[in-house]
Parts: structure tokens; C-alpha cells; sequence
């Protein structure tokens, strides 16, 4: 008997090494897939700190979905860079070029220069699909977590379905988000996810500062997207209506129909399509066009956003909704989204960096109209520190010569650049006050 | 005779020491009157809290009064009742709520405490009037004199009290005019060594006749885990009996919900004209200040001044030079005139105007603007003032009201509402005023989950919020 009762635990025992033995091939089976794919990515950085533009080298990582050397990344690794320095996992050193950038998803394209090495392929990693994930799965994350190249951890899918708010510079309108617990850290940003087949299923770009084990991967299916515009376009164009849009969860509540459909309207935006087509908040959009819409949780509202953007921009597009207890129907004409990040600008002769206003600095300043441009940072001790010029005004004119946009304005600028005994004069806007400012030359 | 020489001037350093020793050792005999009539001014200060809807705690503290009239009115520091009264001086955005201080007693000796009631302050000397209404024989007044010529190096000596370690004893200290500061207003500098009670200490010349109070400077901390005050400035700054004794004869009351400060304001931003501004724009010689905003609504903008004008002078001010120091003059002198018709010259595209201005009262700040706590909804609203309206970049003629408490775990919190949050629609009726909030949310059922639907704007982008009502007894 007690012999039995021994076999039987030396059976179990053996089976359960077995069953690891499994995993463990099929952990390195991924990991060998995936490994010689993965790319150190190191871009300096062009970026304005206090007017004056300085350079700063930043640690990502990436991964290089096609033979001739194709990567993906995410923006925020990418964005900005005068020159990408990339190490491959056999740590030859290659310059990239950046091919696109979408800051709305997070997500770039660069295209690796192998001009200088003996081969003209690399090995590549295979996408996956995201939508066919599940919780539990075991997934591993590559990269450089700060800066420690070639790593790898390993953990489960938290979440399929993570919901984050727009918050300043993180945003993520069109998409949800995987959560692992899989070690991800800053450096980790722009590598792969991967299963256990050793398919890419997300791109690691956030973690949660004082959280552990809380990473988040931007699905492959919304990455799938975005590649194939930017190779086409080089950037993502997307529709924009100017309505945001609010579940209806507590709606329904409210409403005492439980089982009512749609998506509310929170807040519509000035001299947007919505405003002109008379869409108002409060009002319950069911279909577009002859799609069906419904977001009766947070999380929903993604695929809606992510549907509107990607109706060609300036097509008609007609929608469905109660107000009042009627039914109505608008027809609107979407526009096209605007930049996200404008570009900047250093006048080193006067001691400030300018950007160009974009819808979102529109937005954020509460201004009339994106025209001038904005002080982005002003140089200690400078023309223009001296003048009180500060960070957030409106330059709107030099010396009486409007200035309507930012190229526009470096022309100006070349002219005018030398200062004057006399000085020249800066009309600049803060809110809705209009300020002078005298820079002077020596 | 070198001996005696030595021997001499020995004497006459010691004779000197002795005279200076003597000087200073010596104090007037009219200080100890005067000590008489400084009182110890005690009250409750309701502490706002950010998470509740009522304020439940408050916090006892103890600062100096002087008694100036025989009918019992004590001036005192306005840390009494901290709040801004008009937008002008508005700064503090995060509290809004102040409440009247409550429980106030003055006394001149131990154990004889007196009912007193608070008046009023004055916002930009920042003195706090309150009266003793409790009958009672009271020490002699204390006259104060104008005393135009005191100078640089003159000596001075305050009277204040000591804290609650020392059993708010009263004590003296000497000082020297250490440097004056003209403009805009007089003051007086000395150094300050020593923290004492408050800064509503009395100020009296070498002869001991009082010429003027102690200021609140800015860097002026009410601590909330301690008696009293405390400030750490290392500068006393005194304000001259010129600039506060008309105030005596008729001090500032401050009604319920009162209209202000009631100081003048004009309801424009400015800046100075430099002196290399004015020779870009070929105006050499005039001295100036540039309009950079003019407020909607206000005396200025009915009158037509518009952003960039240059104003040249306003009544019977002129500005003279390019210095900063103007734009206070300006302030100053536009907040101590009369409601009414005033000139104003300026230039508008470099031709001179002439505008009739009627002033107006500043309009008054959040912290008197009504606040109505609603329970069911665990929330506390406030009617709009123009300050809210400015800082938060609203049009002019924006209606509702907005939220200036939230209750930690109530019905509002639950739901997502937050401070600073502007209430446009409750349940689809439009809120355009506190007396629309209360008449709608009376209309709520006062039961447990019933869902209301609030319509807001938050930071320039409208919502909905549903609030689900929660079980309450005390409902």
C-alpha cells in the first residue's frame, strides 16, 4: 500500500517536471522566435527646454517586423529625433530613419539603414492577433528595461479591455489597452509583448509609477493599422467631428430603461462639424451612418472614436439620435484631425522657442484662433526675459508684422533676428490681454 | 596734564554712555497707559474643510486689538478674517470659503473677558474692526497722532503681546526707522528679531505718543495646529496713523454678503510704459501706463478704454517717470477714490483721448459669494462671481452655479463630482443662479437611489454626471 501511494507520488512528480519541461521549451521557443528581431533603439532627441533647443539621448526599444528592416516603436521613443542609433540583437550598431510618427496611438515606423553591413534581410518578428487574447495567457515582454538591452520577463495578461482617460501628453483615444503583469519598465517602451507561439500580440509603451507588476501594451491590432498608413501616407489621417462622447451606463439608470442603446454626447467642441450640424450634448447617438453605435461602459467608447476616425476625411457622414424623445438624424461633413505635437522653433537671438499652435494648444489656452505662435520657453537672462516675456504667450506680431504661423514666422524671423538700439517690438497675447514686450539689442 | 587729559575724556565717555543709558533705559511714562488699552482679542476660527459641506472643527486663537474710541471699538490685524474681499486682490484659488470668525471676546485684564462682534476690515491695510458689545468700564481710548516728519534713523517703540507660552504677557521693544517706503503707500521698515503675538501691535514715537499700527506683511502664516498667527518675517512693516484714522471716525462694515470691498476698481490688466518703449513709439517724455485687458463689464470698458491704450492720467494723477512703482500708484489711487464720474486722458494710437469714467465698486470675491450646501447631493455650491468667471476663461455673461465643496464618500463624490466644477442643468432644467439650485434640488425626492442627472463644465468641456442618492437617516 505504502508502495502504491509512493508510485503514484513519483508519477505525479514526474508528470508535473514534464509539464514544465513543456513550458520551459516553449518560453525559449518564443523568446528564440522573437529575439533576433528585437532592436535597442537610441534616438537623440532634439527638444526646447527654457528657449534654448538642447540635445538628449533617450533608451527604447523596438521590433522589426519585415525582412528589410522595418521597425516599430512607439512615438514617445521616437518622436523628435535627429538620429536614431539602434544596436540589433546581434549587436551590430545601425543608424534608422524615422518613416512615420502617430502620436495618437502611440506608435512609429523606422526603417533601419543597412547600407553599411553585409546583409540586406534581417529576421523579423510575426504579429499576432489581439483580438483573440485572453486574460491569463502567458505573455513576455522584451526590450531594455533602463537601458538593460536584450531582457526579457515574464508574466500572464492582466486585462484585455484597460480603459485610460486622456491625460496631457498620454493619450489614447482609438484604443484599449493590454495589462500584464509582466516586469515592464522605462526602456521597455516600443518592445514587444509576445505569446507563447512567439507572435507579437502588443507593443509595451506604459507602466504605473509605485505600482508593481501593472504594465501596459498597446494591442498589435490597432499597431496593424497604423503601419499600413504610414508606409502609404507617411502619416495617419484621421475624420474628426469634434463630440465627445460619454457612456450610458448611469444614463440608462436615470433614464429607467435598462435596456437602452446608444452613446451619449458630453460636450461638443466650438466650430466643429457636430456644433455646425446642431448636435448638442445630451443628445443619444444610435447609428452612424448605417452602423449601428452603443457604449453602455467606458471602455466602448474607444471603437467609436476609432470608427468616426477612420471615415475618409470630408465625407458626409449621417447620424442617428433621440433628443426629447424623438428621433432625429444630422448629416455632417467630418474634418480632418489636426497635429498633435507642433513644431518648435528656437530664436537664439532672442532668447525664446516657439511652437507652432496646433488644435490642442487651441484647446488647452482657451484661444480665439491657432493664429501666431506660441512662446514655448524663454532663456534666462536673454532680450527677452529682460522684456518679460513669458512661456504661454501668443507672439501675434513683430514690429506691427502680423505673424499668422510658424513658418511663416522663421522668415520673419531671419529678417528681423539682429536687435536694434531702438528694439523691436513683440505683440503677444496671454488669455485675453494683450502685452507688449521691447527686446533690445546691445 | 596727560593724565588729567585722559582722566577727562574718560569722563566725558562715561558721561555720554551714561546720558545714551539713561535716554534709553527711561521709557516715556505714557507707555504704561497706553499698555492699558491694548486688549487681547480671542475667537473661534471655523476651520474649512475641502471633504465636508459643513465645517465642523474650529480652531481658538488670540491676537492684539488696540482700543480706539470710547464706544468700544478695537482695531486688529484682518487675520481675524483672512478672506479677499473683491476680485482685485483675489488670488487664493483653492480655499474660497471663509467664515466669519465667531465667539469673539477682548480683554483688557486677566479673567475679564467682553463680548465683542466683528465689523469689518480694510482690504489693503489689512486692519480688522471689532466692537465690544458687552457693558463694561473700559481703559482710556488710544489717540493716535499724524505724525508727518518722522524720518530715517528715528527711533520707535512697539507695544504687542507675547504668545500663549509667556501668558500673552504685553511687552515693549525699541526700534529705528530703518528705511521708509513712499509709494504707494507710506510705510515704515525696522528690524523685527522676534515673533511676537500678532502683528497688530501699537507703534509709538520717542514721546510715546502713538503714530502708527504694525502691518500684516505677505509672508504671514495661519498655522493651523498653533494658538496663534505666525509670521517669520525679519522686517516690520508699519503703517502711519495718516492712512487709518479717518477709519477710525467710520470703519468699514462688512454686511452678509456684502457688495465688496467697497474700493473702487477700473477692471483693466496693465503694464508700464518703459522709457524705451516710449522712445520706440517716437513718445519721448511721457510717462504712462498700457492697457492690456479691459474687463467685461466693468467702469472701464463701458467708458471705452480699449486694450493698448497708453492712460497719461486719471483725476488729478499723473504719472511721473517709468518705474514699476506707477502701476501701484494707480492701483492705490483708483481703489481709495469715490464711486463717480472721474477724466481720464490717454493716447490711442498715439492721439489724445479724453474719456468721463464712472467708477464702480470692485466687485465682491468667491469668499462672499453665497455658498448653499445641498445634503442629499453631499455637495456645497457657490453663486458665480467674476472672479471665478476670469480665472476660469468663462464668457462674461456664463450662468450656473459652481461646486465649492464636495463631501468626501456623499452622493456628489460618488458620482464623480468635483471642486471648481460649474453646474449648468440639473435633472435637464437649466441652473442659473443659487435660487434655480434650490429650487430644483427641493424638488428631488429625499429618498435613496434616486439618479439626477447634472449637466457641467469642467475645465471648458461639458458632462453629464449621475448622482445616485444614499441611504441617510438624518435626511
Amino acid at each position: 500500500m505504502r508502495f502504491i501511494i509512493f508510485l503514484l507520488m513519483f508519477i505525479f512528480v514526474l508528470q508535473t517536471a514534464s509539464a514544465s519541461d513543456n513550458l520551459q521549451r516553449k518560453i525559449l521557443e518564443a523568446k528564440n522566435k522573437v529575439f533576433p528581431a528585437l532592436v535597442h533603439v537610441e534616438p537623440v532627441k532634439e527638444v526646447f527646454e527654457d528657449g534654448k533647443r538642447v540635445k538628449v539621448q533617450v533608451t527604447g526599444s523596438g521590433i522589426i517586423f519585415s525582412a528589410e528592416g522595418l521597425v516599430l516603436t512607439n512615438n514617445h521613443v521616437a518622436e523628435k529625433a535627429r538620429f536614431v542609433f539602434c544596436t540589433l540583437s546581434n549587436r551590430d550598431e545601425v543608424r534608422a530613419e524615422v518613416i512615420g510618427l502617430d502620436a495618437l496611438t502611440d506608435l512609429a515606423v523606422l526603417k533601419l539603414d543597412l547600407s553599411e553591413k553585409d546583409y540586406h534581410t534581417v529576421p523579423y518578428a510575426r504579429f499576432g492577433d489581439s483580438d483573440s487574447l485572453e486574460v491569463g495567457e502567458i505573455v513576455m515582454a522584451l526590450g531594455s528595461p533602463l537601458g538593460l538591452s536584450r531582457s526579457m520577463s515574464l508574466g500572464v495578461i492582466s486585462s484585455i479591455d484597460r480603459y485610460f482617460e486622456d491625460v496631457g501628453e498620454m493619450v489614447s483615444p482609438y484604443n484599449l489597452w493590454i495589462q500584464t503583469d509582466a516586469a515592464i519598465n522605462p526602456g521597455n517602451s516600443g518592445g514587444p509583448l509576445i505569446d507563447i507561439n512567439g507572435d507579437v500580440v502588443g507593443i509595451n509603451a506604459r507602466a504605473i509609477f509605485f505600482g508593481e507588476n501593472l504594465g501596459f501594451a498597446i494591442p498589435i491590432n490597432t499597431a496593424k493599422l497604423v503601419i499600413d498608413r504610414i508606409l502609404r501616407d507617411k502619416v495617419v489621417k484621421r475624420s474628426e467631428i469634434g463630440i465627445e462622447w460619454q457612456e450610458i451606463k448611469d444614463y440608462r439608470k436615470y433614464k429607467k430603461k435598462p435596456h437602452l442603446t446608444g452613446v451619449l454626447i458630453a460636450h461638443i467642441e466650438k466650430n466643429s462639424p457636430a456644433e455646425r450640424a446642431g448636435l448638442q450634448p445630451g443628445d443619444l447617438v444610435y447609428a452612424i451612418d448605417d452602423e449601428k453605435v452603443d457604449a453602455v461602459y467606458q471602455e466602448e467608447l474607444p471603437k467609436i472614436r476609432k470608427h468616426i476616425s477612420e471615415i475618409p476625411v470630408g465625407s458626409n457622414v449621417t447620424f442617428y439620435f433621440h433628443r426629447d424623445g424623438k428621433d432625429k438624424k444630422t448629416t455632417l461633413v467630418t474634418d480632418q484631425r489636426g497635429k498633435f505635437e507642433g513644431n518648435e522653433f528656437e530664436c537664439d537671438n532672442w532668447g525664446i522657442s516657439v511652437k507652432e499652435i496646433t488644435p490642442r494648444v487651441v484647446e488647452n489656452l482657451k484661444l480665439k484662433d491657432a493664429k501666431g505662435v506660441l512662446v514655448s520657453g524663454v532663456r534666462i537672462g536673454s532680450p527677452a526675459d529682460e522684456a518679460e516675456v513669458f512661456r504661454g504667450y501668443v507672439l501675434k506680431s513683430v514690429d506691427g508684422k502680423k505673424v499668422t504661423d510658424l513658418d511663416q514666422f522663421k522668415d520673419i524671423y531671419q529678417m528681423v533676428k539682429t536687435l536694434p538700439e531702438k528694439g523691436r517690438m513683440l505683440e503677444l497675447n496671454y488669455k485675453d490681454a494683450l502685452i507688449f514686450a521691447l527686446l533690445r539689442g546691445e | 596734564m596727560k593724565l588729567n587729559t585722559n582722566l577727562m575724556i574718560a569722563l566725558l565717555i562715561f558721561g555720554i554712555f551714561n546720558l545714551s543709558a539713561q535716554d534709553i533705559l527711561k521709557w516715556p511714562e505714557s507707555i504704561n497707559k497706553l499698555k492699558a488699552s491694548l486688549c487681547l482679542v480671542e475667537y473661534f476660527q471655523p476651520q474649512f474643510e475641502m471633504g465636508e459641506i459643513k465645517d465642523k472643527s474650529r480652531i481658538k486663537r488670540t491676537i492684539t486689538g488696540i482700543l480706539v474710541n470710547e464706544e468700544g471699538l478695537v482695531v486688529t490685524s484682518d487675520v481675524i478674517y483672512p478672506a479677499n474681499l473683491d476680485i482685485v486682490e483675489a488670488n487664493n484659488f483653492y480655499v474660497s470659503t471663509q467664515p466669519l470668525p465667531e465667539n469673539i471676546t477682548v480683554s483688557f485684564v486677566r479673567d475679564k473677558k467682553l463680548k465683542a462682534e466683528f465689523l469689518g476690515k480694510d482690504e489693503d491695510l489689512r486692519l480688522a474692526f471689532i466692537k465690544i458689545t458687552e457693558e463694561a468700564d473700559l481703559p482710556p481710548p488710544v489717540e493716535f497722532i499724524e505724525e508727518n516728519d518722522l524720518s530715517m534713523g528715528d527711533p520707535l517703540l512697539v507695544i504687542q503681546h507675547l504668545n500663549g507660552r509667556f501668558d500673552f504677557e504685553k511687552f515693549i521693544t525699541a526700534h529705528h526707522i530703518n528705511a521708509i517706503i513712499e509709494k504707494p503707500k507710506k510705510k515704515l521698515l525696522t528690524t523685527n528679531n522676534i515673533n511676537p503675538l500678532s502683528p497688530g501691535g501699537l507703534v509709538t514715537n520717542w514721546k510715546g505718543q502713538p503714530v502708527g499700527i504694525v502691518f500684516r506683511g505677505e509672508n504671514y502664516y495661519i498655522q493651523y495646529d498653533y494658538d496663534a498667527p505666525y509670521s517669520n518675517e525679519t522686517l516690520m512693516q508699519i503703517i502711519p496713523a495718516d492712512q487709518f484714522i479717518s477709519l477710525l471716525e467710520n470703519p468699514p462694515v462688512l454686511l452678509a454678503h456684502s457688495e465688496g470691498s467697497g474700493k473702487s476698481w477700473l477692471g483693466i490688466q496693465m503694464q508700464i510704459l518703459t522709457k524705451e518703449m516710449a522712445s520706440y513709439w517716437n513718445l519721448d517724455d511721457t510717462s504712462g501706463i498700457i492697457i492690456n485687458k479691459v474687463s467685461p463689464g466693468s467702469p472701464g470698458e463701458k467708458a471705452g478704454l480699449q486694450q493698448g491704450d497708453i492712460l497719461i492720467s486719471i483725476g488729478d494723477l499723473k504719472f511721473h517717470g517709468y518705474d514699476k512703482k506707477n502701476l501701484d500708484i494707480l492701483r492705490a489711487y483708483v481703489r481709495n477714490q469715490p464711486e463717480g464720474k472721474i477724466q481720464a486722458v490717454l493716447l490711442r494710437h498715439h492721439k489724445p483721448l479724453t474719456l468721463a469714467i464712472t467708477l464702480e465698486n470692485a466687485p465682491k470675491s468667491r469668499f462672499l459669494a453665497e455658498e448653499y450646501s445641498d445634503q442629499l447631493l453631499g455637495l456645497g455650491v457657490k453663486e458665480l462671481t467674476q472672479d471665478y468667471i476670469i480665472s476660469n476663461d468663462l464668457d462674461f455673461n456664463t450662468n450656473g452655479v459652481w461646486v465649492s465643496r464636495v463631501e468626501d464618500g456623499g452622493a456628489g463624490s460618488l458620482a464623480g463630482i468635483e471642486v471648481n466644477d460649474l453646474i449648468l442643468q440639473i435633472n435637464g432644467k437649466i441652473v442659473k443662479n443659487l435660487v434655480d439650485f434650490k429650487q430644483i434640488t427641493a424638488a428631488i425626492p429625499k429618498s435613496k437611489d434616486i439618479y439626477v442627472e447634472v449637466f457641467l463644465n469642467r475645465q471648458g468641456k461639458t458632462r453629464f454626471v449621475f448622482i445616485k442618492t444614499l441611504p441617510n437617516e438624518d435626511l
